[in-house]
Order: structure tokens, then C-alpha cells, then sequence
């Protein structure tokens, strides 16, 4: 089993172009540059490498579409915004092998005709961005980035751009947005970014861990990646492990990997005295799997979606059969709360409310009718209209159909774990509302509870 | 009614930036974009570095190297939860508290962090060196429950070692070793 | 155009256009916060849903941010979508302070209307309310009031797109999103008003309407503002109930009356304060200041000293002088009350108005509504003609109609100290001015409310303003008082009964008007002849003319 991301990590200096050059680093450019950038795009979508980043589009394919008979500059934006709860490879991705990111940028602008890629690094990587910043420096002195790189025609400025605390920065377009100076709020499609997207032109988007696996692709073939994992979701892909098991860490694994075995075996199993109750595959968005869902669970897109669930950003936390779901429910409900942009109302105004109504269950404020308004409004929020819908397998009686009730998907994300933490563990949440204390009256605050606090700016208003 | 709305940052007149960090905006920063627009946050992160936090003094200042409106700028401002209208500790202890920092205990994280400052979550000890925050998921899961302190990330915590952690952060030593 | 299906009925639709703008404007009704027709599309607040028929099978989308295509299939009324729609109007209404009985806004908010027809509910929310701030003043005609925001952004868009002047954004986010401006600087551009207009809920009030009066008390009349010669189209507000009888005919407001080749949705906020022409300062009688000293008179005798007067100086040694300022109508029954009726050849149409701000949105320099109309009624005489003449003693009697020539700045006074000579000055004007109180014989009119007429604005549009109240106090109409001084005068205008009438006449005389009818100029106006787009690219001299001049003589 070939280790494609994380070959580099454990080697001495990995970070410096030196320990990259002591590697074989940037032989994947030299061969991109022997090829024309059509063959690199081919080798791409041979390669059926899909992105990272949670959606799971070919990325050759997603190459393919920049319009490049505008006449304008193509942008390139690297997706570094990683905030996807339980996800942290691309800060190990960064921290442990820049230049491999680097050179699967370069490899990638080569390939669709980009003069200038930015990294879009969220604000709270302070140590990466500056990590990335040295790499980006060492890389145009050794002429691997910058005019004329390697003696080609071809150029690259590559630029790091520095978030500010914003999860939604994530989705691509929210990520244009703020990169462009605005808040970073997603942007209507049409048009999509491969059409109008940085200032307007075509730009494509990919996340870290996707342009990683490039340079190993084009120095072994598109045909050796896509041998590896299974027919439709090929290749490695990193997964993180969090939560009470022994080993919690980031494991590079061959798609199709059994979930079961991730947990047990490679992350240690559950800590002493703890059962797994549920699991969250691929970041906090995703639906959650039962403990009995894992046992069958392999982790590739396509298993996945037979579960009713998805693969996302690889992001897994085992949750112990001693954490509530519905304090789970409430702690997620309050970092989306938190982080919705704000533009569409259904997402602005329901992720506030879905998370002050699991507030109140959990303190012990809960009433009968609570959890059907709370699975209303859910329905209400989704904003996924059309192609495979894996939550039908779990959702029973779809009344949340229709779609378009929002810009992007967030509010989605925000609806589909709520949904499936209340379909699939039901009797928690009624628990909660039969023990309910009658004597605490709406409004009242609970000790313990207290809402998000930061000394970052809430100007203008206030929760009471 | 000589404010209009009122400003809920601070207000500071004098504001002037160093010649080295306008220097460093006008210089470095801007030709980083095709379009000026792009650097407001590069160049709110540049005051920020130098004064701490931002004023509206400092607010406009940026405005005009962005040559965008001052309202735009101010709303960029408040979308993102990392620039400090007012003044903070010199140490930002920022507590994760989303999913498995939760699962794996943060709260008594934020207790102990409560209790040995003497201060609530959103409040700058008296000293003006520490000032508590709750955050969301700081993408560092394995190292649940962790903190952010300034640029650190520290991790797996425990109620003790935040004991350490504190008494590494007034005395200057480092027995507790910041996460990569 | 493209052939579309809606709710199973085949029509046509601008390929292009927006799905939203093509179904209102065939009579479906989708409800909207964001979408605004001289905004650039948001599409924030999720409110127009419509389903569509797709490739990838049935999808809802916002019908606003959708473009017409053809062949499209689009569903307005399935229960999937009126789901979807009572969803986001709920969730608008999770954090809205509901303060109806209190807030401006009600009775013409859209958020009140369409609970009414698309909600309903019972209020499902048992949760606590994000709190924001109330009443601020964010600029020196605006309220605004975070919490009843609908954050439709239509206020930052008119502020960033039409003014340029981006004073407004919205902060924060998520729910704790907030509408402000920069912290000290106020929305203080001309036409910060236009914000409240927009606002589709009661955040944004207007400083001077707020509190004045509900509106559900108030008739709209189809007006055009006359600030300036580009002639908004506007809506007055009149009180009119059957109860509290003193307030009746009251003025409130004037706001702007969509017109797309006129001001779109906007009007300058200077203008909109033209309603209180119609309260403050109005002249109530005729008033008459001969010898023995100023005293109220009855129209009869107030009518019949003029004509005394005009009589015993002989058509000669009168002249009239009437301004831009009045509509197309009372020039035209004026000019023909001093040369068929008096006998004078002597009038004149002149500017009295100084030149003022002008931008490229919407305010022209040339402070006065009718200066086209006044050339093509034209040729004048000069006021420098009429002056002279009164220097030299030729003229002994000066009627006046709507021009406050003393009051004009800089030449007010020594125009004043050439009208020593002058026997009688006879002033027919609405509220007291300058001109007015050196007159020996006042003739009250009504407010430009209580007139009905045409006005041409400086592009050649010409539009029509109604009539919003009868003449008020004591008050007559000028065709009223033209009319009952030619019968005195034993010749009578004849056939130029009321506006319709007199337009019927004039419009058969000005070859710029020729042939056109108040049918024609409807609610929107029309092009004059020679002028418009399409005349523009047919003759450019044409669209040259255009441009307004000051009237002068010939």
C-alpha cells in the first residue's frame, strides 16, 4: 500500500526544499512540463483522483471546465480554509510537507494555463501560513515557482492569503469572496467559479490534500493512482481520527479502507472503559452512522452513500456511549449557529433557532412537539435540490424536498447530522423531553450553558 | 446627536501607524493583488500585528489604502471573529469547544481557565494579560481538548497542565511545549 | 422572446430577463424581500422559490436570480414550494420584534402582507429572540431599526449601485448580521430617503413621515414632483377619512412612482419635502392692497378691482408674466387670457429660479418642472421687456401667475425698486412669498395638489400629475380664476373648461405635442415629438434640443 500524501512526513527536514529535494521532490513538475498541459489534464482525469475537500468532484474533470477562450487570466485558489470539525490533515499536509503542495500548485497551474494561484490559508494557522510562506520563498529561489520556472516558458506567482476566522471561507465561492476583499459569503451558481469567479474570471478551486496527491500522479501515471482504492473512488485518502480512542491521529489510507478497522485498529480502539456509540464519518456535517452502521462502513464515496451518508473531508469522531446526542446536536448546532453567514434567511435565521431549541432540550426546558419541530425545521433549511439524495435511506417520509432554499450548502450541512442524530437516535432527545423541569420557564438562563463568547467583534449586537 | 451611530470599538485620534508597517502595506502587500480591494485583510492582520487591535481610527486608514468605502471595510471587519475592536491580554487563551474538544472535555478546560484567572469567558484579567475566548473547531481534533494561545496550539490538555500552562505564560518558561 | 409554461399556461417571456420580473409582470404574483427591479439581483432572502424542470430533475430555485429560458417549465403553486416559501417566511419572523401596532411600516410591509397570505401560522417559536438595536439614527433623515431588518440587503445595494456612495453594509453575521454604517458617519447622501422606500419591513423609517400618520388614512394621487425640470414621478399622500374632518386634504408625503425613463424607483430627498407646499404658509384669501390699506376681500370683488384696474389702463399698458413653474395648461390658458382676453401682447414665461445642484443621477440645475413645456409654448416675451416698460411707464398693470420674481435671489431688490412706477400688481400664487406681498391685489390658487395638468420634463417626457385635493381654504384653481377674469372682461375663453379640455387645445397648436392625448400620456407619460430614444437615434439634433435651456425670449 503506497503512501502518496504522507510518504514525507516522518523524514528529516520534510519541510525544507532540501528534505523535498532529498525525496524526489519536484520530479512530478519536471515530468508535467515534459508533457503539454492537455496530457496533464488527461493523466488528472485518468488518475479519477476526486476532491478532498468534501464534495468529491473529479478533479480533471473539474479542470477541464475553466473556460479558457475568455481571453482572461485563470485563477488558481487552494482551499487551506481547513474547519471542517474534525478535520485536520491539511495542517499536518502543511506542517510536515509544504512543497509538496506546492508542487502539486505548480503541476496543476501547468495543466490549466494559471499564472497565479493563491493559497487561501484560514486565519488560525498562523505557524503554517508562515510555513508556507518560507516554502513558497525557498521554491521561487530554487526556480521551482516564479518567472520562467525551470527554464520553461511557464510562470507562476503563488501568493499567501491569510483568513480571519470564518468556517464558510471554506465553500469555494465564499472563499472568492473573501479573497476578494468581501465578507465571505457564497455566491450564487450560475455562474461557477470555472466561469466567472476571482475578479470575475475562470478560476478553479481545490483543496490541499487534493493537489497533494497531483505530483505523485503525474510520477507514476494516472493509471497507477486510479489502481489503487476501489473502481470509482481511487487512490489514498488522509483520515482523521478524533475523539476518545486511543490513538487519535491523521492516517493515510487506500479508499475502500473498512472504517471498523481505521477505528480499531490503526486508532487504537475506544479508550478504557468506553464504547463507541456512533461515529461521525467525514466531518461534523455529515449524517452519523451508528455504531452497527460502522461495522459495514468502508470508507469510499460509494459506501458511503449506501449508508445515507458521505465521505466528505474525512474528518471521523467516535463518540463514546457516555456523550449525549443531544448535547452533540447542541454543540454542533451551535458552532453552524455561529459560522452562517448570514445571506440566506433559512440558513441565518434556522441555525440560530435549531440551536436555542436544543439549548433549552438539553437544560432540561424541552416540550412535547420540540423534536417534529426541530426535524420542520431542518426540512425547512435543506437546500439540496436535485441528484442522489443518500438520506433517503435513513429520513424516512422526505418533507424537506424542493431544494433551493439556499445559496450553498452550509445550511445543509447544519440540517443532515440534526436530522439523522434525531431519526437514528430518537429515544435520547425524548429522554431529554421526559425529564424535563417544569419549574425552569422559557427565557430563564441555565448556568453552564452560557453562549459563544469572544473577544472578536460582535459589534452591533447582542444574544440576551 | 454629534456620533450618528456610535462606534462600539475604540476611538483613538492619535492613531498613527508605524512607518514600517505602512511601508510593509504600501510595499509589500498591495502588489500581491491585481486589485487593492483584495488586501483588506493583509492589511487589517498588519495594524493588527503592530497596534494589537483595531480602532476606527485604524479602520479608516485601511478604507483609504483599499480605496474602498469606510462601511465595507467595517463590515469585512465584523464577518470574521479574529480582529479585536478593542483592546486584549497580551496572552489570547482560546478554548476550543467545538465536537470532539467537547467530547473530550473542554469544559473543564474553560472551568479551570475561569477559575484560576477569576474571569468569565469574553473578559481580559485585570493585569491585562490574559483574556479568555471560546472558539470554534481549531482543525487540531487530535489534540482534543486543546488551546489557542496567540499563534500556539496546545493540546491534549488536561485541568493540570493548564495550571503549567499558565504559570509557563506569566513566567516567560516553556515546560509546556506548543503542537505543531 | 421565449415561449416558457407557467402552472401549466404557455406564454411568452424576455429570454434573459428575470424569471421573477417575467412572471409579475404577467400578473403572477411571487413574493419577494430582495428582489428589486433597479437592483442588481441578491437573491438573500429566498422568498421567490418557484420549481423548476430540469435536466437533473425538478429543482426549487429563487425565480429572481433565474433567468428566462426558453422552453422553461415552471411550477409556482405545488405544495413542495408553498412548504419551502411558508418555511422562509417563519424563519423571517423568528427574530422580528412582531411590534406591528407600533411600527410605521404597517400597512404597507411586506412581511405583515404576506403572513396574511402565505403564512398564518401559529407561532412556533418557543425560544428566546436575538437582540438588536432600535432607533438609531443613522442619518439626518433615517431611522433604523435592526430588529425588525429583514437583512435583504436592498438599502446597502441602492446605497453602493445607485449613490455610489456606499454608506450602508451589513456587519456581522448570522443571525447577529446588523445593517450599519460606519461608526460616526451618517447616511447623509440626497437621497438617503430612497433607503426607506426600498426597505420591504419598517427598519428603515423616515424621519420626517415617522409618526405623522397611519397610513391606512392616506390616498395616494399620481403626481410629478416639481423640484427640478427632470419631474419624478411621485405619489402624494393626502389624509382622507371620514373621520377627523380637520386633517382632511393634509399632505404627508411625497415618494417616488416607478418610472424607468424617468427616475426609476428614486427621488431626491429635497423633493420630497415639496409636500408641505401644500400645509404650511398658503395663501387662504384674496387679499386687496389698495388705497386705504391691505384687507381680506370676497373673489367677486377681489376679480372685479382687476378687471377695473386693466380696463382703465387699457390693453396697452398691461402685461403678464407667468413662470416654468406652471403646467402646460395654465401657460396656455394664461398666455391666451392676456392676448385674446386683455389684449397684450406683452408676456412673458420666465425663469425666476436659481440654478442649482445638478449630479447624474436624478437633480437637474434648472429648478423648474416645465421648462420645455414653457418653450414649446413659447415664443415669450423677455422680463427685461416688461421692466422696462414699467420703468418708462408704459406698462401701469403687471399680472403675475407662479413667479416670484422679487423673491429671486440677488435681483429681488432692485427689481423691486423699478416697481414704483407700476399702478397695480395683481399676484395669483399658493403660499406668501416675496412677489406676493409687494402685490395689490392677491388671487390665492391651489398647491400644485390641487391642480391637475401636464408638465414636459428636460428629457421631453411629458407627464401628467392629477389632481390629489380640491382647492383648499379659500383657494380657486388658476383656470378657474383665468377663466372668471376673460368672462369679466367680457371675453371669455371659451371650450377651455378643465385640463383635458385646454390640453385638447394646445396639443393641436405646439407642434411638439401635436396630436398627443392625455390617453397617450397615461400614467407614465409620454415622449414629446422629436424627442425620446427613439428619436435620439433617428436625429441626434433632435436629442441636442433636448437639453433644457433657460426659457428666454425670441
Amino acid at each position: 500500500m503506497p503512501l502518496i500524501i504522507s510518504a514525507n512526513f516522518g523524514r528529516p527536514n520534510s519541510d525544507t526544499l532540501a528534505g523535498y529535494l532529498a525525496n524526489g521532490g519536484y520530479e512530478g513538475l519536471k515530468k508535467a512540463f515534459s508533457l503539454k498541459p492537455g496530457q496533464v489534464m488527461d493523466e488528472v482525469k485518468k488518475s479519477g483522483l476526486r476532491g478532498r475537500g468534501g464534495a468529491g468532484f473529479p478533479t480533471g474533470v473539474k479542470w477541464s471546465f475553466l473556460d479558457t477562450k475568455s481571453g482572461k487570466p485563470i485563477y488558481m485558489c487552494v482551499n487551506a480554509d481547513e474547519s471542517e470539525p474534525g478535520t485536520f490533515k491539511d495542517r499536518h499536509i502543511i506542517n510536515r510537507d509544504p512543497h509538496l503542495l506546492l508542487e502539486g500548485i505548480a503541476i496543476a497551474c501547468y495543466a490549466v494555463g494559471c499564472r497565479h494561484a493563491f493559497i487561501y490559508i484560514r486565519g488560525e494557522f498562523f505557524k503554517q501560513a508562515k510555513i508556507l510562506e518560507r516554502a513558497v520563498a525557498e521554491a521561487v529561489a530554487g526556480n521551482y515557482l516564479g518567472e520562467r520556472i525551470l527554464g520553461t516558458e511557464f510562470s507562476l506567482k503563488v501568493v499567501v492569503h491569510r483568513g480571519a476566522g470564518a468556517y464558510i471561507c471554506g465553500e469555494e465561492t465564499g472563499l472568492i469572496n473573501s479573497l476578494e476583499g468581501n465578507k465571505g459569503q457564497p455566491r450564487i451558481k450560475p455562474p461557477f467559479p470555472a466561469v466567472s469567479g476571482l475578479y470575475g474570471c475562470p478560476t478553479v478551486v481545490n483543496n490541499v490534500e487534493t493537489l497533494a496527491a497531483v505530483p505523485w500522479i503525474l510520477r507514476n501515471g494516472g493509471e497507477a493512482y486510479a489502481k489503487i482504492g476501489t473502481p470509482k473512488s481511487t487512490g489514498t485518502k488522509m483520515f482523521c481520527v478524533s475523539g476518545p480512542v486511543r490513538n487519535p491521529n491523521w492516517f493515510e489510507k487506500d479508499m475502500g479502507y473498512p472504517l471498523r478497522d481505521l477505528l480499531n485498529r490503526d486508532a487504537g480502539g475506544m479508550c478504557e472503559g468506553l464504547k463507541l456509540k456512533a461515529c461521525i464519518p467525514g466531518g461534523s456535517s455529515m449524517p452519523i452512522l451508528t455504531a452497527d452502521e460502522v461495522e459495514k462502513a468502508n470508507l469510499d464515496y460509494e459506501s458511503m452513500n449506501a449508508l445515507g451518508s458521505f465521505l466528505g473531508s474525512g474528518g471521523i469522531v467516535a463518540i463514546p456511549h457516555t456523550f449525549s446526542m443531544v448535547s452533540l446536536a447542541r454543540n454542533l448546532a451551535s458552532f453552524y449557529a455561529h459560522e452562517s453567514c448570514g445571506q440566506c434567511t433559512p440558513c441565518r435565521e434556522g441555525s440560530g433557532w435549531v440551536h436555542r431549541l436544543l439549548v433549552a432540550i438539553e437544560a432540561g426546558r424541552g416540550r412535547p412537539g420540540d423534536l417534529e419541530l426541530l426535524h420542520d425545521l431542518c426540512n425547512n433549511m435543506r437546500a439540496w435540490a436535485t441528484g442522489p439524495q443518500p438520506i433517503l435511506k435513513w429520513i424516512g417520509k422526505d418533507e424537506g424536498l424542493g431544494g433551493g432554499k439556499t445559496i450553498c450548502v452550509f445550511s445543509d450541512a447544519l440540517a443532515w447530522p440534526i436530522q439523522s442524530y434525531l431519526v437514528k437516535f430518537r429515544s435520547e432527545f425524548e429522554e431529554a423531553i421526559a425529564k424535563a423541569r417544569p419549574s425552569v420557564s422559557v427565557g430563564q438562563v441555565v448556568p453552564g450553558h452560557a453562549e459563544q463568547h469572544s473577544a472578536g467583534t460582535r459589534a452591533g449586537a447582542s444574544v440576551h | 446627536m454629534a456620533g450618528w451611530l456610535e462606534s462600539s470599538g475604540s476611538i483613538d485620534m492619535a492613531f498613527e501607524l508605524s512607518e514600517k508597517t505602512d511601508k510593509r502595506i504600501r510595499e509589500e502587500i498591495l502588489p500581491r493583488y491585481p486589485f487593492k480591494k483584495s488586501a483588506i485583510l493583509p492589511v487589517l492582520w498588519a495594524i493588527q500585528e503592530e497596534k494589537g487591535h483595531l480602532c476606527r481610527e485604524a479602520l479608516l486608514y485601511a478604507a483609504q489604502v483599499v480605496e474602498q468605502p469606510p462601511a465595507h471595510v467595517y463590515s469585512v471587519l465584523t464577518f470574521y471573529t479574529m480582529f479585536f475592536q478593542q483592546p486584549i491580554g497580551r496572552f489570547h487563551l482560546q478554548v476550543c469547544k467545538t465536537a470532539s474538544c467537547e467530547i473530550m472535555g473542554c469544559r473543564q478546560i474553560t472551568d479551570r481557565l475561569r477559575q484560576r484567572l477569576g474571569i468569565d469567558v469574553g473578559q481580559t484579567t485585570a493585569d491585562g494579560l490574559f483574556t479568555l475566548s471560546q472558539v470554534e473547531c481549531l482543525a487540531a481534533c487530535e489534540l482534543a481538548p486543546m488551546i489557542q494561545v496567540n499563534e500556539d496550539y496546545y493540546g491534549p490538555l488536561t485541568p493540570e497542565k493548564v495550571d503549567e500552562l499558565l504559570e509557563d505564560l506569566k513566567s516567560g518558561r516553556q515546560q509546556v511545549k506548543p503542537c505543531l | 422572446m421565449a415561449k416558457i409554461k407557467v402552472d401549466g399556461k404557455e406564454m411568452e417571456a424576455p429570454a434573459g430577463a428575470s424569471l421573477l420580473q417575467a412572471l409579475l409582470d404577467r400578473g403572477i404574483f411571487v413574493p419577494h424581500f430582495c428582489y428589486h427591479p433597479d437592483l442588481p439581483v441578491d437573491g438573500n432572502c429566498r422568498q421567490c422559490l418557484v420549481e423548476l424542470e430540469t435536466p437533473k430533475g425538478v429543482a426549487g430555485v429563487i425565480s429572481c436570480a433565474t433567468r428566462v429560458a426558453e422552453g422553461m417549465v415552471v411550477r409556482t403553486q405545488t405544495p413542495t414550494m408553498e412548504k419551502a416559501r411558508r418555511g422562509v417566511l417563519e424563519f423571517l419572523l423568528v427574530n422580528h420584534p412582531v411590534d406591528c401596532p407600533v411600527c410605521d411600516q404597517a400597512g404597507e410591509c411586506r412581511l405583515q402582507q404576506y403572513y396574511m397570505t402565505y403564512g398564518f401560522h401559529q407561532s412556533r417559536v418557543t425560544v428566546e429572540k436575538v437582540h438588536k438595536n432600535k432607533t438609531l439614527r443613522i442619518g439626518p433623515r433615517v431611522i433604523l431599526d435592526q430588529e425588525r431588518c429583514v437583512l435583504c440587503s436592498r438599502c446597502v445595494r441602492f446605497t453602493r449601485h445607485v449613490t455610489k456612495t456606499s454608506e450602508l453594509a451589513i456587519g456581522g453575521r448570522g443571525d447577529h448580521s446588523f445593517i450599519t454604517t460606519f461608526p460616526g458617519q451618517p447616511l447623509a447622501n440626497k437621497y438617503s430617503v430612497c433607503t426607506v422606500d426600498v426597505c420591504p419591513v419598517g427598519a428603515l423609517t423616515d424621519l420626517d413621515f415617522r409618526f405623522q400618520c397611519r397610513v391606512w388614512f392616506l390616498k395616494p394621487t399620481d403626481t410629478i414632483c416639481h423640484g427640478c425640470a427632470r419631474g419624478c414621478n411621485a405619489v402624494l399622500d393626502t389624509y382622507s377619512h371620514t373621520t377627523m374632518d380637520g386633517l382632511q386634504g393634509t399632505a404627508y408625503r411625497l415618494r417616488p412612482r416607478r418610472n424607468p425613463e424617468v427616475n426609476k424607483s428614486w427621488m431626491c430627498d429635497e423633493g420630497r419635502l415639496l409636500y408641505r407646499e401644500v400645509n404650511e404658509n398658503r395663501l387662504r384669501e384674496p387679499e386687496l392692497r389698495l388705497e386705504g390699506g391691505a384687507r381680506p376681500a370676497a373673489w367677486e370683488e377681489a376679480l372685479d378691482s382687476v378687471v377695473e384696474k386693466v380696463k382703465a389702463a387699457g390693453p396697452a399698458a398691461v402685461a403678464g408674466l407667468c413662470s416654468p413653474d406652471g403646467t402646460n395648461e395654465d401657460l396656455f390658458l394664461f398666455r391666451k387670457l392676456m392676448v385674446e382676453s386683455v389684449g397684450t401682447e406683452l408676456v412673458s414665461a420666465e425663469s425666476w429660479r436659481q440654478p442649482g445642484y445638478e449630479d447624474d443621477i436624478l437633480l437637474r440645475a434648472d429648478k423648474h418642472p416645465n421648462s420645455l413645456g414653457a418653450q414649446f409654448l413659447g415664443p415669450w416675451k423677455g422680463l427685461q421687456e416688461i421692466l422696462s416698460g414699467i420703468e418708462s411707464g408704459r406698462v401701469q398693470v403687471l399680472i403675475v401667475l407662479h413667479n416670484d420674481f422679487l423673491g429671486m435671489a440677488g435681483d429681488g431688490p432692485a427689481v423691486r425698486a423699478k416697481l414704483n412706477t407700476l399702478k397695480t400688481l395683481v399676484v395669483l400664487d399658493s403660499r406668501r412669498n416675496p412677489t406676493v406681498d409687494a402685490a395689490h391685489v392677491v388671487l390665492p390658487t391651489g398647491s400644485f395638489a390641487e391642480r391637475e395638468g401636464t408638465y414636459v420634463n428636460f428629457q421631453g417626457r411629458v407627464q401628467r400629475a392629477a389632481r390629489a385635493v380640491l382647492p383648499r381654504w379659500g383657494a380657486k384653481s388658476e383656470t378657474e380664476i383665468l377663466r372668471g377674469l376673460a368672462e369679466k372682461l367680457g371675453r371669455p375663453l371659451e371650450g377651455l373648461s378643465n385640463a383635458m379640455r385646454i390640453w385638447e387645445h394646445l396639443a393641436s397648436s405646439v407642434p411638439a405635442l401635436a396630436g398627443i392625448t392625455y390617453q397617450e400620456i397615461g400614467k407614465m407619460g409620454c415622449w414629446a415629438r422629436g424627442y425620446g430614444p427613439a428619436a435620439a437615434t433617428a436625429a441626434p439634433a433632435a436629442a441636442a434640443a433636448a437639453q433644457t435651456k433657460p426659457v428666454a425670449s425670441s
